[in-house]
């Protein structure tokens, strides 16, 4: 079982990662807050699950990716019978004094949203976590060649989607 | 648009930093169900680690299917027949083989239910004897 020292240091080398992806993904801070949770948890009760890991952060990833895509999962199911009207898209992008700059973050928030699921998790392995397409693939268990598409399609999605606002801030 | 400059800028896109209250929110819950799956508080650790993750999203409710199925059999158990009875059941239905048999063999049943014809046999006619005349030894030597 890993020392309550070792999971501190985990949570705070790979946390913040963590969190961004999860939120990109679920769209749900109480999701987000709960799959880390989980993840957590997991890492507690097996300690094995790390050793021999060349790579924690893209193992954490793909553990972090699977607990998401379960929750919408059963989210989507829950919401078919409540109602999904009321539920509110959280802030996901840092606040900025600048205007135009909030506009851009919350224009790029929008345009995330409208990208289907696995190709908002590539985008986001791509560019927020600067992993090459190969450890995408990994991460996400798919060919190297279907990261680069997925990610060529939603880059050129978003590219459209916030040609107006990028104008403007360059 | 320079596709890699737009790529850049987003990527430049800083997340919002993660709530400060998780991560002892978090590290709090990790450490109490920790404590609460110590090996020298709750036997269901000194499980095999296999069977532990096995059972491990609902205990509970393994263990109330576990308690049922011992239940079905206890009162399997006890409603089960004594020997006496079996044996009894066990006759009865060999009776009943038999009956059954028999009735599906119809032709059985007609040799069964017809009159045996026995052949005549020869006898000497004999009048109706004379209780007078049976000789008696003892009639004899009074003779």
């Amino acid at each position: 079982m890993p020392t309550a020292r070792q999971l501190e240091e985990c949570y705070d080398a790979h946390s913040q990662a963590l969190f961004g992806y999860l939120l990109n993904l679920t769209r749900d801070e109480h999701e987000t807050r709960d799959a880390l949770q989980e993840m957590f948890l997991r890492l507690a009760a097996r300690p094995a699950l790390l050793d021999g890991t060349r790579e924690p952060r893209r193992y954490l990833l793909r553990m972090a990716h699977n607990l998401a895509i379960d929750r919408m999962r059963r989210r989507i199911v829950r919401e078919q019978a409540v109602s999904a009207l009321t539920r509110e898209t959280p802030q996901r992008f840092a606040p900025s004094p600048d205007p135009d700059i909030t506009a851009f973050r919350e224009g790029l928030a929008a345009a995330l949203d409208t990208l289907p699921v696995d190709q908002r998790a590539v985008v986001h392995l791509k560019l927020w976590e600067g992993l090459t397409f190969e450890a995408i693939a990994e991460v996400l268990e798919i060919p190297p060649n279907t990261a680069a598409s997925r990610y060529r399609y939603g880059i050129d999605k978003l590219r459209e989607r916030l040609r107006h606002l990028y104008r403007e801030l360059s | 648009m320079n596709p890699n400059s737009f790529e850049h800028h987003l990527s430049e896109q800083p997340w919002r930093p993660i709530p400060p209250g998780w991560r002892e929110e978090i590290l709090a819950q990790v450490t109490a169900d920790q404590a609460a799956s110590d090996p020298d508080t709750v036997p269901a650790r000194t499980m095999p680690s296999w069977l532990r993750e096995w059972f491990w999203p609902h205990p509970t409710a393994w263990a109330a299917l576990a308690a049922c199925w011992l239940a079905i059999l206890a009162l399997d158990r006890l409603a089960a027949p004594s020997a006496a009875e079996v044996a009894h059941a066990r006759s009865g239905a060999r009776i009943a083989e038999a009956l059954f048999a028999a009735s599906r063999n119809p032709q059985a049943l007609e040799l069964t239910t017809q009159p045996v014809s026995t052949p005549a046999i020869d006898r000497p006619r004999r009048g109706p004897t004379d209780q007078g005349r049976i000789k008696h030894p003892f009639n004899a030597l009074n003779a």
